[in-house]
């Protein structure tokens, strides 16, 4: 059994550094399955925007993982949700263009399976195909239990999750 | 420790975190107005709602005019800042403090001069 900074050490998870505003700490953390760094750094430079944004994918991820590490309010109204629960535990953390898949082994801990476009996973379907690949990674991984928060209710798994907060 | 950082230029950081930024201070003024809804909104700025609701969710680009009106519409008025680049000559590089977007509660009297005008709030990058 080990921690995820023991797995990380081994190179099993990769912590994500952000990139904050002066003074500002992490207060939340996301750790990456070595496919996900793989995507982000082979496919997401250079991935366009599929409604034509300004703001292109990978720099809405780094708005996104911003306001996420930051610790900031992640949902200001229900019908514009930044994190959404699929199923068995597995969690999608939502941009315009992008998903990420994983699961929270702790409050403000986010272990991210998978990255990918979020039309092409609309279109496919491939959500049931990353919930399935998320739970086969984290039943593999030799993680302290409880590997991960049970249930959907957002505010389980994050704190500061709606405003008001 | 292996870890991962994105590779995203200074300038470009900063357009998308400020445009992140008034989408989400648009989106709070939103769930303010709990009495407003998209279609109010869309009569008010003659527009489709559906054109509301993607530019609220960032499915669609808004201009520096619409951010303006949705913020009437939602009951404010958009004030502009910028905040000078602070340079830390400890680091390696220049430590950038984000482009400020102030909203404003009540009048819409244009005949104010803006440097006379004090706002409470500051949304941030």
């Amino acid at each position: 059994m080990a921690t995820l900074l023991d797995l990380g050490t081994h190179g099993v998870v990769v912590p994500f550094v952000p990139s904050l505003a002066p003074g500002r700490m992490p207060m939340r953390l996301l750790y990456l399955f070595p496919r996900a760094v793989t995507w982000m750094d082979t496919v997401l430079p250079d991935l366009p925007s599929r409604f034509g944004s300004e703001i292109a994918p990978i720099e809405q991820l780094d708005d996104y993982l911003g306001v996420y590490c930051a610790g900031d309010v992640l949902m200001y109204e229900r019908q514009f949700k930044p994190l959404q629960h699929i199923d068995k535990g597995i969690w999608q953390l939502k941009t315009v263009d992008l998903r990420l898949f994983g699961w929270f082994h702790k409050r403000d801990c986010f272990v991210c399976s998978a990255v990918d476009d979020a039309t092409r996973v609309k279109d496919i379907p491939l959500y049931s195909g990353y919930r399935d690949q998320a739970v086969r990674d984290r039943d593999m991984l030799d993680l302290d239990e409880p590997k991960f928060i049970p249930g959907d209710d957002p505010n389980d798994v994050v704190s500061a999750f709606c405003y008001p907060a | 420790m292996t870890s991962f950082q994105l590779s995203v230029t200074p300038h470009r950081r900063v357009a998308a975190r400020f445009v992140g930024a008034v989408r989400r201070r648009l989106q709070k003024a939103y769930a303010e107005a709990a009495q407003i809804t998209q279609s109010d909104i869309a009569r008010e700025l003659d527009v489709h709602r559906s054109v509301i609701n993607r530019q609220l969710r960032g499915h669609q680009d808004m201009t520096l005019g619409r951010v303006a009106e949705l913020s009437w519409a939602l009951g404010y008025e958009p004030r502009f800042d910028l905040i000078p680049v602070v340079r830390d000559d400890t680091a390696n590089r220049r430590e950038e403090m984000p482009v400020s977007f102030r909203t404003q509660v009540g009048t819409t009297d244009v005949h104010k001069p803006l440097v006379q005008q004090r706002t409470k709030e500051t949304v941030s990058a």
